[in-house]
C-alpha cells in the first residue's frame, strides 16, 4: 500500500495544481496498486511515520508564508522522514520551505534545510517564462511554464539543466533540486500531467523503494497524455529556436 | 503647441484607423510617443468612473455608459474594450477639443486591472469600480492575491469605491488597517451583494475555493453560502471580515424567467446568465450614484442589450446553436458557461476549442484547464461534446480525468472537421460552442449567424 500525503491540499492548490495528486492516484488505481490519501491542512496534526509520500502544490505568497510557520513545528519529523527515504513532492514555490531560509519583504524566515539554498521572495515582483528543463541524471525534458515571484541561490542538488526558460535565478541554469527522494521542481500547475515521463521516473522509484513489483499502466488516456507532452515540447523547442 | 498637435494627431489617426477597420490602441501610442505626458495636461469633467476587476469590467463599463447616455449624460467611454494605457489615451483625445478639454459630463473606464497604478497615474476616477478578483490569465496575472496588491496601489482615499460585498478579497479595499491589524471600514465606500437566493449553494461547486481562508489573516473562513465560484456570504472568526450590508441588493433571480429584482426594483435580463447579475449590480451602483433615478435605472437595464459578440446565436444545417464566449485562462468565465448548458434540459451537443489560448500574449501554457469544472458536462442531456483545436490533446488528457464517458468525447484537430461531423450529424441537437474571442471564427465564419446580442429569444 502506497500512503500518500496531501499537505496544505487547500492553499497550495493555484494554477491546476491539484491534478498531480490526480495523475498519481490514477496511475496507481488504473495499474492495481493500492494506496490511500490523507488530506492534511493548516493546524492539523501530522504523523509523518505513516506515509510515503508528501505531495505539495503552488501556494500565494502570503499563504506560503502562512504554512512556513506550520511546518517548522515538524522540522524535526521531517528531516527523519527525509533520513529515512521517504519521497517529497513540492511542486511550485513550496519547494521553497525545504531550503534553509526564505527572505521576505526585508526579514530572513528559516526554513526546513533538507536541502541546501536560500530563497527571497516578494509579493510584488514577478519572474514568468516558458519551460524546458532537462533531468539532469536522466535527461528526460520536462516542459512548463515558470509564474513565480521568488529566487533561490546556492542550491546543492540541482535537479535540471534548464534549456528554454529563466533558472533558480536570472543568473543560473539550473532550476530545482533532487535530494535522497525529494524533489523540489519550480514550475507551476499541473506538471506531472504535462509530464508523464517524469511522473512515471518518480513513481517507479517509490515502487521499488517500496518493494511493490507493479508496471505501471500504459492505456489509452496514457497515449494522449504522451501526445499532449510531445505537442508542447515541440511547441517550446521551436520557441526555443526562434530566439 | 504640443498639446494641440498631439490631439489633432490622435483625432486623424483613430479616424483614418476606424475607416481601415484598425484597433484604437495605435492613435494612443503614437499621442504618448508625442507628448508622453498628454494625459496629465487635458481638463477633464467632474465625474470619472473606472471599473476593473477579472471578469464582467467590458459588460459592467458598456451598461453603465448606456444608462447614464440614456439618461441625457454627454458620455466619454471606450467602447472598443482597449483597457490599457494607450486604448485610454485614443478614447480621451479623440474626445478633447483642441484646447485639451474632454468633451463630455462623465468618463466611463475600463482599466485593465494589471496596469490599474499606471492607467491611473494620469486618469483619477472619482468613483472606482471593482466587480471581483479571481484566478485569470496566470500567465500574465499570477493569482489574484497579486492583483490585489496591485490594484490597492491605484487606490487613494479620495475615491468612491464601488464593491462586491460577496467576495472576500474585494471587498477588503473597503477597509483600513487599525491598530494591532484590525479592519476599520473605510469612508467613500459603497457595497453591492446578491442575496441567498434558491441558486445559492452549501458548497463551493467550482474545483477550487480560492477564498477557503480569510484573504486578510488566512485563517479558515466561515462561508453561510455560495452564489458563485467563491462569491457568497462569509465571516472570519479571527479577524472579523464579512459580508458587509449593502445599499444595492440583487434579490429573487429567476433564470427561467431571466429577471432579478435590485432594491426591490425588478430587471429583465436579455440573457439568463446567473453571473451577469453582478456585472448589473455594479452597474446600477454607479448610476445610481451619479444621481440617475433608481426607477430609471432598472427600465434602461431591462432595455439593455450587451453587443460584444459574446453570445451569438446560429444555425447550422438542421442544428440550432449558441455560441458562449469564454475567456480561456479564466475558470469563473468558463464555468459558467458550462452551467448554462448543464442548466438546459434539452438534447445537446457542446463544442469547445482551444486552438489559441490568448489574444493578448503568447502561450502554450494549458494549467487552467484544470481549474475549469468541465464535470459540469457529465449530464445526461449532453450527447457529444466534440474537442478541437491546437491543444486538442490537452483537453482530451482533461476530459479523461473527468467522469465524462469516453464515447461522448469526439476529437479533432481541426475545426473545420469539426464543422464537418456536425453537417453530417443525422440529428438535430441544439449545439453550444465554448471558446475564446480569438478561436470563435474559426467556428463562427463557417455557420449562419442569426443573431449576434445577447436575447436569449
Amino acid at each position: 500500500m502506497i500512503n500518500i500525503l496531501s499537505l496544505y491540499w487547500d492553499l497550495t492548490e493555484l494554477y491546476g495544481s491539484r491534478a498531480n495528486l490526480l495523475s498519481i492516484e490514477r496511475d496507481l488505481k488504473e495499474s492495481g496498486i493500492e494506496y490511500c490519501v490523507d488530506k492534511r491542512t493548516l493546524g492539523d496534526e501530522l504523523d509523518f511515520n505513516r506515509y510515503d509520500l508528501i505531495i505539495m502544490g503552488c501556494a500565494s505568497e502570503k499563504s506560503l508564508m502562512k504554512l512556513r510557520e506550520d511546518i517548522m513545528r515538524y522540522k524535526h519529523e521531517l528531516l527523519l522522514f527525509v533520513e529515512g527515504g521517504g519521497f517529497i513532492l513540492a511542486l511550485g514555490n513550496t519547494m521553497l520551505l525545504l531550503l534553509e531560509s526564505i527572505e521576505f519583504n526585508g526579514e530572513i524566515y528559516p526554513c526546513l534545510a533538507i536541502e541546501k539554498g536560500k530563497a527571497s521572495l516578494s509579493d510584488k515582483k514577478r519572474y514568468t517564462s516558458n519551460a524546458i528543463y532537462r533531468r539532469a541524471d536522466t535527461y528526460t525534458d520536462v516542459v512548463g511554464y515558470i509564474n513565480k515571484s521568488h529566487e533561490v541561490e546556492d542550491i546543492e542538488h540541482p535537479l535540471f539543466h534548464v534549456r528554454l526558460g529563466i533558472g533558480d535565478n536570472g543568473r543560473s541554469r539550473e532550476a530545482g533540486f533532487y535530494f535522497r527522494n525529494v524533489y523540489g521542481v519550480d514550475i507551476v500547475g499541473p506538471v506531472l500531467v504535462k509530464n508523464p515521463l517524469f511522473r512515471r521516473e518518480i513513481l517507479n522509484k517509490l515502487l521499488e523503494v517500496k518493494g511493490i513489483d507493479a508496471t505501471l499502466v500504459e492505456d489509452e488516456l496514457w497515449e494522449e497524455e504522451i501526445l499532449a507532452y510531445k505537442g508542447a515540447l515541440a511547441e517550446l523547442v521551436e520557441l526555443k529556436n526562434k530566439r | 503647441m504640443r498639446k494641440a498637435i498631439t490631439i489633432l494627431v490622435c483625432k486623424l489617426a483613430y479616424l483614418v484607423g476606424r475607416l481601415l477597420g484598425a484597433g484604437s490602441v495605435l492613435p494612443g501610442k503614437i499621442a504618448l510617443k508625442l507628448y508622453p505626458d498628454i494625459l496629465s495636461k487635458i481638463k477633464y469633467p467632474k465625474r470619472i468612473i473606472g471599473v476593473t476587476g477579472s471578469n464582467g469590467k467590458t459588460s459592467t463599463a458598456a451598461m453603465i455608459a448606456y444608462i447614464l447616455d440614456k439618461y441625457g449624460m454627454r458620455v466619454v467611454y471606450n467602447r472598443e474594450g482597449s483597457n490599457m494605457t494607450a486604448g485610454i489615451c485614443t478614447m480621451l483625445l479623440s474626445n478633447c477639443d483642441v484646447k485639451g478639454r474632454v468633451q463630455g459630463d462623465v468618463i466611463v473606464v475600463e482599466i485593465d486591472e494589471r496596469y490599474a497604478p499606471i492607467s491611473l497615474k494620469y486618469i483619477r476616477p472619482t468613483h472606482f469600480v471593482v466587480t471581483n478578483l479571481y484566478r485569470d490569465q496566470l500567465t500574465r496575472n499570477g493569482h489574484s492575491e497579486l492583483i490585489y496588491n496591485i490594484i490597492k496601489d491605484a487606490i487613494t482615499d479620495d475615491k468612491v469605491l464601488i464593491l462586491n460585498a460577496d467576495d472576500p478579497l474585494t471587498s477588503l479595499y473597503g477597509f483600513v488597517k487599525g491598530e494591532g491589524g484590525a479592519l476599520i471600514p473605510r469612508d467613500n465606500t459603497v457595497f453591492f451583494s446578491l442575496e441567498k437566493n434558491k441558486y445559492s449553494t452549501d458548497e463551493c461547486v467550482g474545483t477550487y475555493d480560492d477564498m477557503r481562508y480569510c484573504p486578510n489573516c488566512k485563517a479558515r473562513l466561515h462561508r453561510e453560502y455560495f452564489n458563485m465560484a467563491s462569491l457568497g456570504g462569509f465571516e472570519c472568526p479571527n479577524c472579523g471580515h464579512k459580508t458587509q450590508g449593502a445599499k444595492y441588493l440583487a434579490s429573487s433571480p429567476d433564470l427561467e424567467a431571466q429577471e432579478f429584482n435590485i432594491n426591490g426594483r425588478k430587471i429583465k435580463m436579455s440573457f439568463g446568465g446567473y453571473y451577469f447579475i453582478y456585472n448589473f449590480l455594479a452597474a446600477y451602483s454607479a448610476c445610481e450614484l451619479m444621481g440617475v433615478p433608481e426607477d430609471f435605472i432598472a427600465e434602461a437595464m431591462s432595455e439593455f442589450v450587451l453587443r460584444t459578440g459574446r453570445i451569438v446565436r446560429f444555425t447550422q444545417g438542421r442544428h440550432k446553436g449558441l455560441l458562449l464566449l469564454s475567456k480561456h485562462e479564466n475558470s469563473v468565465s468558463y464555468d459558467q458557461s458550462l452551467a448554462y448548458v448543464a442548466r438546459q434540459n434539452k438534447t445537446c451537443d457542446v463544442v469547445i476549442i482551444v486552438d489559441e489560448i490568448s489574444r493578448k500574449y503568447y502561450t502554450a501554457d494549458t494549467s487552467w484547464l484544470w481549474d475549469v469544472n468541465f464535470e459540469l458536462l457529465n449530464a445526461p442531456h449532453v450527447e457529444k461534446i466534440y474537442i478541437a483545436g491546437k491543444y486538442c490533446h490537452d483537453l482530451a488528457v482533461r476530459m479523461g480525468y473527468s467522469t465524462i464517458p469516453r464515447e461522448k468525447i469526439i476529437m479533432r484537430r481541426e475545426v473545420e472537421e469539426i464543422l464537418g461531423c456536425i453537417h453530417s450529424d443525422k440529428g438535430d441537437n441544439d449545439i453550444y460552442v465554448i471558446t475564446c474571442f480569438t478561436d470563435k471564427e474559426k467556428f463562427m465564419s463557417a455557420v449562419d449567424v442569426s443573431r449576434e446580442d445577447g436575447r436569449a429569444r
